[in-house]
């Protein structure tokens, strides 16, 4: 009977270890922005992953930590990691330059008790997909003329209208 | 009796807007500074275009009557009324240019929301907007903070007199700081420097400790220090407050939140060194207690959900909105479907509240306003001690704003008169925006918040929200930071127009 015990206690344990090192290893969820800040994903806590365009600078996160803000489908997110994880992202997202495209992976707190209660990722991987670039931006000249034409003409109906206020009746 | 406008007071009326229309096309030379010294060429462009028809507009209407042509205090209320309306319109020519706006309504919706100090968006790619637009966006909020008329008319254009006087009360700013408007003017300007230094300072500060440039932390000081002091909302970037990561950013800028909040003759009571006036203010002591008992019913609200409830959480989310909120800030570190999924009910109830009462009288806040929440409660208990007294008996009451002031049934009822406006204006949006299919609480929320010019935003306001409900949210800011009376005028004009019209046929 003791025996038969231990026997069913070591299957169970050698059924439930490989099971536990399956579930840790799941491959995270492949999201997008939107479902990242809707708050009824029921990913809180879990890992994701998802692509974004990194916008306008790495910000300081605490010791040896920064803060990227990554657009996702319209939708920007502040992205945790080491410093050293963020140095391979070259180009940040603004007027100029389209940003690195990033694909993250880490861990979705929809009020993440380390920052305060921020919704954040807190990365455990990141790749960049496509350098970023500068974007286009063609003058439009047209927009001179009429722009000088109106300001002329609205100095000249005031100037008008002054003197002629001025001028004794 | 309703009294027809002449010829000669609409040319009068028109001749003031114009001199404003003038003053903004005049603003739009810093944006065009910034564009030039970012690079940004077209955006440059943008200001070029958006000067010259501004001005071409401006002069055509000021050149309908004379300089320093009389005016009288309803006219004073149709001048201020359409000047929010003409600067609007006018800011909006460089951002519907941008490239960023989803229509020309799309930019004056967010001219309106700047100037009027509202924060609500309909900027689209804001993280990829171009610098000149972004200073544009947060000057708004600083040109009519302290008072659009006020500001263009009294310092820049050089307007005195009792004319001067009318327009500064048409604002919705009652209280008379200095002897003349010109003081007035200027010392709330100085004080508006002050602050605006003293939150450029710290804010360059705590970005470039967080690794910003000092080029893009100056920029982003200027953007939130407007957005801040002048309880306006915008950021310089989607995702606002939550940008930046840092409980220092949040510190600064409640701190400029609550300057903003106060009442401009407080200020300068406080210059004065006379520092008792706090204590004995039926405004500070309103908003005082106000904020006692929301931030009580935050934290119990808080601490009964599962995402917010430790004490970091409770202030960095809680007590942040509701600052935020019962100061007309709307500045935000949540994401808008957090408000109603996470944020628990109280929590929720209690920034409707805080945004619907609003800060102090004459300053840049909105809402029904502390002074008249205050007023109310003080008046409500006159009438039960009325009710209870002997009828031989004399019953008064009196309030500190200031100067001891005895409280009337007159006074009484003017401050309920505008409370009751304001419930009215915000049920009638929310129902409004119910009937556009959005769920009640958001509708009401997202009403509220434009009524009082607050920002704060359940994620109705969107480019792609009905067009009708576009309309409704200008008319609301414009309304609610005119305090109606002004906007009454211009429609009782208009019926008493038609209505001569049609008399003389």
């Amino acid at each position: 009977m003791r025996r038969a015990f231990i026997l069913c206690v070591c299957v169970a344990l050698a059924c439930a270890l490989p099971g536990q090192a399956v579930a840790g290893a799941s491959a995270p969820v492949e999201v997008t922005g939107p479902d990242l800040v809707s708050m009824t994903s029921g990913l809180d806590g879990r890992a994701v992953t998802f692509e974004g365009e990194v916008v306008s600078e790495a910000l300081a996160g605490g010791r040896d930590s920064v803060w990227l803000n990554v657009l996702a489908d319209g939708v920007a997110i502040g992205v945790w990691m080491p410093e050293s994880m963020a140095q391979q992202v070259r180009e940040f997202g603004r007027w100029s330059h389209t940003g690195d495209m990033v694909r993250v992976t880490g861990v979705l707190n929809e009020a993440c008790d380390t920052h305060g209660g921020d919704l954040d990722i807190h990365a455990e991987g990141l790749a960049v997909v496509t350098a970023g670039e500068a974007r286009s931006h063609p003058v439009r000249y047209w927009k001179l003329a009429p722009g000088l034409a109106g300001l002329v003409l609205a100095y000249a109906i005031v100037r008008r209208a002054w003197r002629r206020e001025e001028r004794p009746s | 009796m309703w009294v027809t406008l002449d010829t000669g007071n609409i040319r009068a009326i028109l001749h003031y807007t114009g001199m404003l229309v003038l003053a903004v096309a005049g603003a739009m030379v810093i944006p065009f500074i910034v564009a030039v010294v970012s690079g940004e060429w077209d955006p440059a462009l943008d200001y070029v275009l958006g000067a010259g028809v501004t001005a071409l507009v401006g002069a055509l209407l000021v050149r309908l009557a004379p300089r320093g042509v009389p005016i009288n205090r309803r006219d004073a209320l149709l001048i201020t009324a359409l000047a929010w309306l003409a600067a609007s319109l006018t800011a909006a020519v460089p951002l519907a240019f941008s490239g960023h706006f989803g229509s020309y309504l799309d930019a004056t919706f967010e001219a309106m929301s700047g100037f009027t100090t509202s924060g609500l968006v309909l900027v689209q790619d804001l993280d990829h907007l171009a610098n000149a637009h972004n200073v544009w966006r947060h000057l708004t909020h600083l040109i009519g903070g302290q008072g659009i008329v006020v500001a263009a008319l009294s310092v820049a254009i050089g307007m005195r007199g009792g004319g001067a006087m009318s327009l500064y009360h048409a604002e919705g700013r009652d209280e008379k700081i200095m002897p003349n408007v010109m003081h007035t003017a200027r010392f709330i300007w100085l004080v508006t420097a002050v602050y605006v230094l003293l939150g450029i300072v710290s804010l360059t500060v705590v970005n470039l400790a967080a690794g910003m440039g000092l080029g893009r932390s100056l920029l982003h000081a200027f953007c939130n220090t407007a957005a801040c002091w002048d309880t306006g909302g915008f950021g310089p970037q989607s995702q606002n407050s939550l940008y930046y990561h840092s409980p220092w950013f949040e510190i600064v800028t409640v701190m400029l939140m609550i300057a903003g909040t106060m009442n401009f003759n407080l200020h300068a009571h406080i210059w004065r060194g006379e520092r008792g006036e706090i204590f004995k203010n039926i405004e500070a002591r309103t908003i005082a207690i106000n904020t006692l008992i929301l931030s009580m019913l935050m934290g119990l609200g808080l601490a009964g959900t599962t995402l917010y409830s430790s004490s970091g959480e409770i202030i960095r989310k809680g007590i942040y909105h509701l600052f935020s909120a019962s100061s007309g800030t709307g500045q935000q570190s949540l994401y808008t479907a957090q408000w109603t999924h996470g944020y628990g009910g109280l929590g929720f109830v209690v920034i409707l509240m805080a945004m619907a009462f609003g800060g102090m009288a004459s300053s840049t806040a909105g809402g029904i306003k502390t002074f008249r929440i205050g007023v109310t409660a003080k008046g409500l208990m006159w009438r039960v001690r009325q009710a209870i007294a002997p009828q031989s008996a004399m019953v008064t009451e009196s309030y500190h704003h200031f100067s001891n002031v005895p409280l009337n049934a007159e006074l009484f009822s003017n401050v309920l008169l505008i409370f009751l406006l304001y419930i009215v204006t915000y049920i009638t949006g929310g129902v409004i925006g119910m009937m556009y299919g959005y769920p009640p609480a958001e509708a009401l929320f997202e009403s509220i918040s434009a009524a009082a010019n607050v920002g704060l935003s359940t994620g109705i306001t969107a480019p792609a929200m009905p067009t009708g409900l576009k309309i409704v949210y200008i008319i609301q800011m414009w309304a609610g930071r005119l305090e109606f009376v002004a906007l009454f005028a211009i429609v009782a004009s208009i019926i008493a127009s038609v209505r001569d019209r049609r008399a003389h046929r």
